[in-house]
C-alpha cells in the first residue's frame, strides 16, 4: 500500500474553509502589508508603491480569521477529550464530557455513552442503580440483558454496548439527569446520618465523612471540594458499574429519591424519614453483600481493593486532567525512633565492598581501594547540575549509583533567535541506575545503565535483585493515544526501552490523582527487569520487607511480591488514609498499618494474608508527625513530639516501654544505643552529649564533648556532629566495643574536624579513647567506618585519615580530591 | 527573485494570489492534521503566511516561499503543541475517518508525517523546517507511518 498516496487521498476529500480561498486570503495579506510595512522591508520596484487596492473592504483580520465552528469551541471548558475515534477503538472519555458538577443538571454538548459512564462512575453509581437507570431508559432488551449477565463487564465493553443501542443523546441527557439527581439524594440521605448501624469492628463505610480523604475524585478542583462533603469512604462501597456488584433486591430507593426531587411538596420530615431508611437498608446491604462475597463483614478480610481493568488509553483517559500530587511516594517519617532503630530504604551513601570503598557527597562518587587499612582514590565522578545524585546501593553484583535526572522531551526544536526550545513530547524525570564493575568500581568501560521512569522513594535489595519503588506524575505533554508517552518505562543497557504493561497497573476505581508509583525488580545477574504499577493515587507511602514491597495509596494496602517477576500478590482496604505520618511494617506479628482516620491515628493490624485482625481508632490527633514501632508497640507521634503508644492488644498505653525520641540514634547492639545530643540550657548549646542508651532509653553512662572535657579550646556553642541528624556517621564496631563519633567545632583560630575514639563496655560504660584530628577542612561529609580493626575517618572535604582503634594512632592517609570534569553516564 | 515573488512583494494582488494558491491546501492540510481544529488551523496559516510574507524578499524561488511558508507554519504548530501541554486541546467533534487516525498519533508524529505527505519531503528536510533533531524526526515519522498503515 502506498501510505503517501492513500493519505493524500483522504487529505484531498477533506472541506476547505471558505476563509483560506485565495480570494478571501489575499487582501487579508496583501492589503494589511502594503499598507504597513512591506516598503521598507521588501526591495520591489515602483509597484510597492502602488495604493492598496480597496482598502475599505478588507475586513477586519480577527474577524475574518474566525471560522464558524470555532464558536462552539470556544465557550468549552479548558480541558477537551481527544476525538472520538472509530468504534472498534478502545473509546478515549472525551473531556468535554467530564461530569459536570452536580449542581447543574444541564447535559454537556456531545453526550454519548462515554460521558454518561463518566458521570455515571463520577456519582459514583452503584451496579444495582446503573441497572435501574437502564432499566427505565429506552434501552434495548438486548443491550440490557446482555449488560445485566456479563460478569466482569469492562468499562470499555459497557461503551461498546450503549454505543450499540439504541439511546439517542436525549436519552443520554436525561439519564444523567436521573443519575444527578439519584447521587443527590443519595449524598442527602448520608449526610444526614450521623450514627449508623455499627458492628464492633470499625467500618469505614458507615462513618460519616471525613475531611481528609484524598481518594476518588476523577476531576480536580470542584470536584475536590465536593468531595470533602460528599462520603470519602463511599469509594469503599463498589464504584464499578458492573451489574454484579450488588445482586441483592435492593428496592428501588433511587425511583422514590427521584420523585422527591421532582415534587418538592412532600414534607422534609417525611423525606428525612424516607432517606434515612433507604440509607439504613442500603448498609445493611453492603454488609450482607460484603459477607456473601468475602465471608466476612470486615473490609479487606479475604477481598482485594478493586482495580479497573484499563488499558494504556483507558488509564490516560482516567488520569488525564487530575491534579498531579503534590506529595510524591514516600518513606516512613524516620526522624522519630523508638527503640531500636531502623531503615526504610537500603539506599546509603558509602559502600565497602571487598578492598574498594566507595562513597557519595553531594554530587560526587569516590572510589577508593582500601588495602590493609591505607586508602587509595582511583576515581571520582562530578555529576553535572542536571543530574542529583541520590546515593548508593550494594547489591549482590556491585556497587549501584542511583541518580536522578530530568529526561527532557525527546523532540526539541532548535532554538531560534526569538523562539526557545519547544518541548513537544513529555519531559519526565528518571532515575538512573549504573550498576558498577562488581570488583572494579572504577572501571567507567564496565557499567550497567538502567533508566527507570521516575523519582525514587524507595529501594532495597533481596535475593539478588535490586528493587526500586518510584514515583512519577504523569507526565506533563503526555499523549493518550502514545502509551509510550507517559507509560513508566526501563531503559535497559542496550538502549532498549520496555514500559510496564496495562495489565500491570493497579488503579483504583476512582482515581484521585494523575501518577504511578512503580515497583521495578531489577536481577542484577541476568538483567532482566520487570514492574508493575499503582495508579491514580495520592499519598503513595511504600515499605519494602524482604520480598513483599507495600505500597499503600489513599485507604487501599497493595501488596507485590518481588521473589519472581514483580506481581500484585494481594491488597486490602483499610480504614483511613494514608497520611504524612503513617507507616507499614511487617513483622512476624503479621502487618500493621498506620493511617489518617477523622483527624486522628487509626492503627490497622492485620494478618500475613491481609485479613484485617484489629483496627484501633482514634490515636493522638491535631498535626501527626510520624509512626514509629518497637515490636509489638506502636506508637504515634505528633507535631509536638508526644507519642501516644498502643501495646500489641491493642491497647492504649499508660507509659510507653521505650523511649521515642527526635534526632538520630545509632543503632550499637540489642541491649543498646548510641546517641549524641546537644547539651546546654535555654537553647544556649554548650556542647555534646554522646549518651549509651537502652532501648527503654535508659541513659547507661555519658560522655560530655565540649572544652571543659575532650574537646580542647572548642567554642562550645560551636561543637556540633553529624550524628546529630545522621546517625550512620557514628562508626560502629560492637564486637570490639569501639565507636567513633565525628566532631565538628571552631577552636578560635581553626576550623576543628575531629573524630572521638570511644570504648564501650558491656555494660554501656563510655570511655575516651582518643581522636583524630584535623583542622582548617571544611568537610560537607564527615563520617567514620570501622572494619578490619581499622578505623576509617572520612572527611570529603579532602582527606580520608585511617586509625588504629587500639591507640588511636594513624596508619595512613590520603588526600582526596574531587574531579572538575563533568560525568557523564557510561553508554 | 523570481517575477511573481518581486510582484507578490509589492503588492500585487494577482501574483501574490498565485504564489499563495501554489501551496495553501497543502499549508492548510499539515496545519488542519496536526492541530486540534479548523480553526487553529486557519489561524496558524494566517499568522504564518503573514510572518512569510514579511520575509519574502529573502526568497530567490517560489520554491523558497513555499518552504519559508511551510517552515512559518511549524514554529506556529509547535507553539501550540507547547500550549496543548498546558491546556489539552478541544479536538473536533465527529471527526473523519482520516482525522480520527492521525488523532492517535502523537503531536511530533502528525507534524512530520503530514509534511511527509503533503510536500514529499525527505526526514533531513523535514527537520530542517520544523526545528526538531534528525532522530527524532525519523523516530516519528516511523511510528506514525506504522500506526497509520493498520489504520488506513
Amino acid at each position: 500500500m502506498d501510505l503517501k498516496k492513500t493519505m493524500n487521498g483522504y487529505f484531498e476529500r477533506t472541506q476547505l474553509p471558505a476563509e483560506i480561498s485565495p480570494e478571501k486570503m489575499t487582501p487579508v495579506i496583501i492589503k494589511k502589508d502594503v499598507k504597513s510595512e512591506s516598503a521598507e522591508k521588501q526591495p520591489v520596484p515602483a509597484k510597492a508603491e502602488q495604493p492598496a487596492p480597496a482598502k475599505a473592504e478588507q475586513p477586519a483580520p480577527t474577524k475574518v480569521e474566525q471560522p464558524a465552528p470555532a464558536k462552539a469551541e470556544q465557550s468549552a471548558p479548558a480541558k477537551v477529550e481527544q476525538p472520538a475515534p472509530p468504534k472498534t477503538e478502545q473509546p478515549t472519555p472525551p473531556k468535554a464530557e467530564q461530569p459536570t458538577p452536580p449542581a447543574e443538571s444541564k447535559p454537556v454538548p456531545e453526550i454519548g455513552a462515554s460521558a454518561f459512564i463518566k458521570i455515571v462512575r463520577h456519582h459514583r453509581i452503584t451496579g444495582r442503580e446503573f441497572l435501574n437507570l437502564l432499566g427505565n431508559s429506552k434501552i434495548s432488551n438486548k443491550a440490557y440483558q446482555e449488560i445485566e449477565n456479563s460478569k466482569g463487564l469492562t468499562v470499555k465493553r459497557l461503551i461498546e454496548i450503549l454505543e450499540e443501542s439504541s439511546l439517542t443523546r436525549e436519552d443520554y441527557e436525561k439519564l444523567i439527569i436521573a443519575v444527578q439527581q439519584t447521587a443527590a439524594a443519595r449524598d442527602k440521605a448520608k449526610a444526614d446520618q450521623s450514627e449508623p448501624v455499627q458492628p464492633q469492628a470499625p467500618q469505614a463505610e458507615e462513618k460519616p465523612a471525613e475531611k481528609a480523604e484524598p481518594a476518588a475524585e476523577e476531576h480536580p478542583a470542584k470536584a475536590k471540594e465536593e468531595q470533602t462533603k460528599e462520603l470519602p469512604k463511599t469509594e469503599k462501597a463498589p464504584v464499578n458499574i458492573k451489574p454484579e456488584d450488588e445482586p441483592s433486591d435492593e428496592p428501588d430507593d433511587e425511583d422514590e429519591e427521584d420523585e422527591e426531587e421532582e415534587k418538592k411538596p412532600l414534607s422534609t420530615k417525611k423525606l428525612f424519614i424516607i432517606i434515612a431508611v433507604a440509607a439504613i437498608v442500603l448498609i445493611a446491604l453492603s454488609f450482607v453483600i460484603r459477607y456473601v462475597a468475602t465471608g466476612s463483614f470486615l473490609p479487606g478480610e479475604n477481598g482485594g481493593a478493586s482495580s479497573q481493568n484499563l488499558d494504556e488509553s483507558g488509564l490516560f483517559a482516567a488520569m488525564n486532567g487530575l491534579p498531579v500530587s503534590t506529595q510524591p511516594a514516600f518513606t516512613r517519617n524516620a526522624a522519630y525512633t523508638a527503640g531500636t532503630p531502623y531503615k526504610e530504604s537500603d539506599v546509603t551513601d558509602r559502600v565497602m565492598k571487598g578492598d574498594r570503598f566507595v562513597f557519595c557527597d553531594k554530587d560526587t562518587v569516590y572510589i577508593l581501594r582500601c588495602s590493609d587499612g591505607v586508602m587509595q582514590q582511583l576515581d571520582s565522578r562530578s555529576y553535572g547540575e542536571d543530574v542529583k545524585l541520590l546515593g548508593l546501593l550494594d547489591t549482590e553484583k556491585g556497587v549501584a549509583v542511583i541518580s536522578e535526572t530530568l529526561k527532557e522531551g525527546i523532540a526539541n526544536a532548535s532554538e531560534g533567535d526569538d523562539s526557545p526550545a519547544a518541548e513537544i513530547a513529555a519531559s519526565r524525570y528518571e532515575t538512573v541506575v549504573e550498576l558498577l564493575d562488581g570488583e572494579l568500581p572504577e572501571n567507567r568501560q564496565n557499567i550497567s545503565l538502567y533508566k527507570f521512569s521516575g523519582r525514587c522513594a524507595g529501594a532495597w535489595t533481596e535475593s539478588g535483585k535490586a528493587i526500586f519503588a518510584l514515583w512519577e506524575g504523569l507526565a506533563d505533554g503526555a499523549n493518550g493515544s502514545d502509551g509510550n508517552s507517559f507509560m513508566p518505562y526501563v531503559t535497559a543497557p542496550d538502549n532498549n526501552t520496555s514500559y510496564c504493561s496495562a495489565e500491570n497497573v493497579f488503579i483504583g476505581s476512582t482515581p484521585a490523582n494523575a501518577g504511578f508509583v512503580t515497583v521495578f525488580s531489577l536481577d542484577v545477574q541476568s538483567g532482566s527487569v520487570s514492574c508493575a504499577t499503582a495508579a491514580g493515587s495520592e499519598g503513595q507511602l511504600v515499605y519494602g520487607q524482604g520480598t513483599d514491597i507495600f505500597v499503600f495509596q489513599g485507604n487501599t494496602l497493595l501488596r507485590y511480591d518481588v521473589s519472581g517477576n514483580v506481581t500484585l500478590k494481594d491488597s486490602c482496604t483499610v480504614t483511613g488514609i494514608a497520611a504524612g505520618f503513617s507507616a507499614v511494617r511487617k513483622d512476624e506479628d503479621g502487618i500493621k498499618v498506620t493511617a489518617l482516620d477523622n483527624g486522628s491515628a487509626v492503627l490497622n493490624v492485620l494478618d500475613n494474608d491481609l485479613n484485617s485482625v484489629m483496627t484501633v481508632n482514634g490515636i493522638g490527633g491535631g498535626e501527626l508527625a510520624a509512626t514509629c514501632f518497637n515490636g509489638g508497640e506502636t506508637y504515634i507521634v505528633d507535631a509536638s513530639g508526644k507519642a501516644y503508644g498502643i501495646d500489641a492488644e491493642g491497647k492504649t498505653m499508660e507509659e510507653s516501654t521505650v523511649e521515642v525520641t527526635a534526632g538520630s540514634t545509632a543503632a550499637y547492639n540489642d541491649k543498646m544505643n548510641i546517641r549524641i545530643s546537644p547539651s546546654g540550657d535555654a537553647g544556649q548549646r554548650t556542647g555534646l552529649v554522646l549518651s549509651a542508651v537502652s532501648p527503654t532509653g535508659e541513659v547507661l553512662s555519658t560522655l560530655e564533648i565540649n572544652s571543659g572535657t575532650v574537646a580542647d579550646n572548642a567554642k562550645d556553642e560551636y561543637i556540633s556532629s553529624p550524628a546529630e541528624t545522621d546517625s550512620t556517621a557514628i562508626g560502629i564496631d560492637a564486637e570490639k566495643g569501639v565507636i567513633a563519633v565525628p566532631v565538628t567545632y571552631f577552636d578560635g583560630v581553626s576550623q576543628v574536624e575531629r573524630f572521638f575514639i570511644c570504648n564501650i563496655s558491656g555494660e554501656g560504660e563510655l570511655t575516651y579513647k582518643g581522636s583524630i584530628i584535623e583542622y582548617d577542612r571544611n568537610s560537607s561529609k564527615l563520617f567514620a567506618l570501622i572494619q578490619d580493626d581499622i578505623i576509617t575517618a572520612v572527611m570529603s572535604g579532602g582527606r580520608i585519615i585511617s586509625a588504629d582503634p587500639a591507640d588511636c594512632s594513624v596508619i595512613a592517609y590520603v588526600n582526596i580530591h574531587r574531579s572538575e570534569e563533568i560525568y557523564s553516564y557510561q553508554a | 527573485m523570481s517575477e511573481i515573488l518581486t510582484l507578490a512583494a509589492g503588492g500585487d494582488t494577482a501574483a501574490f494570489t498565485q504564489l499563495y494558491t501554489r501551496s495553501y491546501k497543502k499549508i492548510y492540510f499539515v496545519a488542519y492534521y496536526s492541530l486540534a481544529t479548523s480553526k487553529e488551523a486557519v489561524e496558524v496559516m494566517t499568522a504564518s503566511l503573514k510572518s512569510a510574507y514579511e520575509e519574502i524578499g529573502g526568497c530567490k524561488s517560489e520554491e523558497d516561499f513555499d518552504l519559508l511558508w511551510l517552515k512559518k507554519t511549524c514554529e506556529q504548530i509547535i507553539a501550540r503543541y507547547r500550549e496543548y501541554r498546558k491546556t489539552p486541546p478541544r479536538q473536533e467533534p465527529d471527526p473523519d475517518f482520516i482525522k480520527a487516525s492521525m488523532n492517535r498519533l502523537t503531536d511530533a508524529e502528525r507534524l512530520a508525517v503530514t509534511i511527509w505527505a503533503e510536500f514529499d519531503l525527505e526526514p533531513k528536510d523535514i527537520a530542517s523546517v520544523t526545528g526538531l533533531k534528525l532522530e527524532v524526526v525519523s523516530k516519528k515519522l516511523d511510528s506514525a507511518r506504522e500506526k497509520l498503515a493498520q489504520k488506513l
